[in-house]
């Protein structure tokens, strides 16, 4: 008896979670350790993109895929953060340098010839922030283009899509985490040949505006408290995490097999 | 019946538990198989030190690790390796390179380790080569690390496999590997 209240509570405890995260499933990045969420101080960050892009589409519609998905992150009018076009580079360091600290970009780049990392990664972003305060002050993305082919929407197959997986390593870029709804470009997972990311959904803007809503000041990273010494700074980084996924059907199935096992049990 | 239900259940809500933890490098899906055949040696280990530095760049930051190897699954070497990663802690700077390993404690784990450059290893399919070690119900499973990674295709929740299975499944494909 206690067990079966036990697990009706189990149930319907997962049913309301999972039926309330749909509303809110956006989740900050934070520090594993220190907790603090990552944000960046200044809300225009300028992006330069490689010069030699992908190697698999002409140089301008790569170009201008990159440019064009991060502007699908500038669009939204309740927050005023903007990733700014720095043009071109031909430089290809990754990483942050705190002694030349003038000296860093955020660099977007195809890595065409040798590819650093393990050859099943697509993209990799690399993002360098204070760990006290959570403060971003470099974010790179490296695609892989020694083992996969990548596409644009003027490409006659979709291969990876630029755009779809842009999309999503920029939402990266500017400190937002997964998130459990499906249709938003934080979802975690993507379908071979998705382009389904390429546009926001409510819930990528959602947690855009929340994070950096125009004209207002960070909210309060909750479960965070910033050191004192950085009070002045905005230290008091933005983040409150979504609600946990855990989604309804979970809690739906778990149900019905016990439903399940009970009516078995009755009968036989 | 009942048990072998609520033992799929706690399977169910491990794996579902393990797959909210996610971030953000885009990847494929390594399946045991993959994996194995990657791997230039997969053992259970246990890290015994670390240490993050900054790299030769001096912009990138990089985690060393040391493991004692407790079993050697497939293949065989030291008893000491070390595997380095991207990504870490030097100071007030974390630099987190998504989709890499990280290492906090001395549990063991199962690793499957590319022989680096140098002596050092680095784990396949970023952290899709670390399975931790859990006990559920007097048996022992592996259940995949994939934090840091979303997937392009596939769904994206971790591998969780029975130990004895798994690592018989792992000889056996290591050993074809070997045999022509």
């Amino acid at each position: 008896m206690i067990k079966h209240a036990l697990l009706s509570a189990l149930v319907l405890a997962t049913l309301v979670l999972g039926l309330t995260s749909g509303a809110q499933a956006f989740t900050r990045s934070r520090d594993p350790e220190t907790k603090a969420c990552l944000w960046w101080k200044d809300r225009l960050v300028k992006v330069v993109l490689n010069n030699a892009c992908s190697q698999d589409v002409p140089v301008n519609n790569c170009a201008n895929a990159v440019w064009t998905t991060l502007d699908v992150w500038n669009n939204p009018t309740c927050s005023d953060f903007r990733f700014v076009s720095g043009g071109t580079t031909s430089r290809t360091d990754v990483g942050f340098d705190q002694d030349n600290w003038d000296d860093n970009i955020n660099l977007i780049i195809w890595q065409n010839e040798d590819w650093p990392h393990d050859s099943s990664a697509i993209a990799l972003t690399t993002t360098t922030y204070d760990r006290l305060t959570g403060e971003v002050v470099d974010t790179d993305v490296e695609f892989n283009g020694v083992d996969f082919t990548f596409s644009t929407a003027e490409s006659p197959d979709v291969i990876v899509d630029i755009s779809n997986t842009l999309a999503h390593e920029a939402g990266h870029m500017l400190g937002l985490d997964h998130s459990s709804n499906t249709s938003a470009s934080m979802y975690g997972y993507a379908p071979e040949g998705e382009t389904q990311k390429r546009d926001l959904s409510q819930d990528d803007i959602d947690g855009l505006c929340h994070v950096y809503p125009a004209g207002l000041g960070l909210p309060p990273c909750e479960g965070f408290t910033p050191p004192d010494n950085n009070k002045d700074g905005g230290g008091g980084c933005g983040c409150v995490t979504g609600v946990q996924t855990f989604p309804a059907w979970i809690g739906l199935l778990i149900f019905l097999s016990f439903i399940a096992l009970d009516k078995k049990r009755r009968l036989g | 019946m009942k048990r072998t239900a609520l033992i799929s259940m706690g399977l169910f809500l491990l794996t579902t538990f393990f797959s909210t933890n996610l971030k953000a490098s885009m990847a494929v899906r390594l399946d045991l198989e993959k994996l194995t055949l990657r791997a230039d040696r997969v053992v259970i280990a246990r890290m015994v030190s670390k240490r993050s530095y900054w790299g030769p760049s001096h912009k990138r930051i990089l985690t060393s690790y040391s493991f004692e190897v407790q079993q050697d699954v497939a293949g065989s070497g030291n008893k000491h390796v070390s595997v380095v990663t991207y990504g870490g802690t030097v100071g007030r700077w974390t630099q987190r390179a998504n989709g890499y390993p990280k290492f906090t404690d001395d549990s063991p784990v199962l690793l499957f380790l590319k022989q680096g450059v140098d002596s050092s290893f680095k784990v396949v399919g970023l952290c899709q080569g670390v399975f931790d070690f859990h006990e559920d119900d007097g048996r022992v499973l592996l259940v995949q690390h994939l934090e840091g990674l979303s997937f392009h295709a596939n769904h994206g929740r971790p591998m969780i496999l029975e130990k004895n299975e798994a690592l018989t499944r792992i000889k056996t494909i290591a050993e074809h590997r070997r045999t022509p």
